[in-house]
């Protein structure tokens, strides 16, 4: 009777044993934790402009909607497949001429009404993405045209940051007008 | 007996060891990892900096305590737990389709989601047998003889 007992109650204990630790460890991780965010968020803040600071640049400060969405440089070459995304290019004329992603139409953030009006049958239109943007993480032309562009009423707005540095640093092609 | 214990503190070792490299190489490349995090798009923007800048700290603090003193077990505890938002991370972004580098050991470690993924399994189980091992050998005074007077 005694031994039945005792080893049931055994049984029983161990596992509240691993409860009892589970919840100890719960306790000090969440602590861990609580100090390591702490340490992140106070870097994040001291650090800024920082590589890291730089990343989000230009979302953060513009505190553009969740509905706008931020691509990289391998997701626009998958929207590319869709035929009816078009890129559009936020910098000055002449660095379009230079050199542009494949397609992509010229809205520069200088001449944002006259481009527009001469775009705005092809956007208003459009049934795919309209992506944006500008020379790199550091330029805030693509994410100010997509303000814009916002207030204008236009939606399926894809913010590429990254821009023609980064689209070149992945190794595809620009386009160059002969 | 004294090989099974030499053995398990090699495994613990080899685990903090994995884990100090993985938060020190992420450390150095905060901008990188930043950017992965964002690839997996399941943290609103703002907070990707931030998190970038904590997880690393995390995975040294664990790994260090780990190594030696009174917080082996918490921290065994703590990796594990890691393991598994990692691999929820991991398997919702391949559900999604999405081609994610995890950076797990920095901006170096490209790799495919699967292996990523195989890896993370194998730690979660590495962490989980030594935070149980941990909990087994660990004397609670107290507790024996509450049961004792069962």
């Amino acid at each position: 009777m005694v031994e039945s007992n005792a080893s049931g109650i055994a049984d029983h204990g161990l596992a509240l044993r691993f409860l009892g630790f589970a919840r100890a460890d719960a306790v000090w991780l969440a602590l861990a934790a609580l100090a390591s965010f702490a340490f992140g968020i106070a870097a994040d803040r001291l650090l800024r402009p920082s590589p890291v600071g730089l990343h989000f640049r230009a979302t953060r400060h513009l505190s553009l909607p969740s509905t706008v969405e931020a691509v990289t440089a391998e997701e626009v070459a998958q929207l590319f497949a869709n035929p009816a995304a078009i890129a559009l290019d936020a910098r000055p004329h002449l660095l379009f001429d230079l050199g542009h992603l494949p397609g992509a139409r010229s809205l520069s953030r200088e001449n944002f009404e006259k481009d527009y009006s001469a775009l705005e049958p092809v956007l208003r239109s459009a049934v795919g993405p309209l992506i944006l943007y500008c020379s790199d993480i550091a330029c805030e032309d693509a994410a100010r045209v997509v303000e814009l562009l916002q207030q204008k009423g236009l939606s399926s707005l894809v913010l590429f940051a990254g821009g023609i540095a980064e689209w070149e640093a992945a190794g595809h092609p620009l386009e160059v007008i002969p | 007996m004294k090989w099974s214990g030499a053995g398990w503190l090699a495994v613990r070792w080899l685990l903090a060891g994995v884990f100090l490299w993985a938060g020190c190489s992420k450390l150095s490349d905060a901008a990188g990892f930043a950017a992965s995090i964002h690839q997996f798009r399941m943290v609103p923007d703002p907070v990707v900096n931030s998190l970038a800048l904590s997880l690393p700290p995390l995975e040294i603090l664990c790994g260090l305590a780990l190594f030696a003193g009174p917080w082996k077990r918490p921290a065994a505890f703590g990796l594990m737990i890691l393991c598994a938002i990692f691999l929820a991370a991991l398997l919702s972004a391949a559900a999604r389709g999405l081609s994610v580098d995890c950076s797990c050991f920095g901006a170096a470690s490209a790799e495919s989601i699967s292996a990523s993924i195989l890896r993370d399994v194998l730690l979660f189980a590495t962490a989980a047998a030594i935070w149980a091992r941990l909990c087994r050998t660990t004397h609670v005074p107290a507790f024996k003889e509450r049961h004792r007077a069962l």
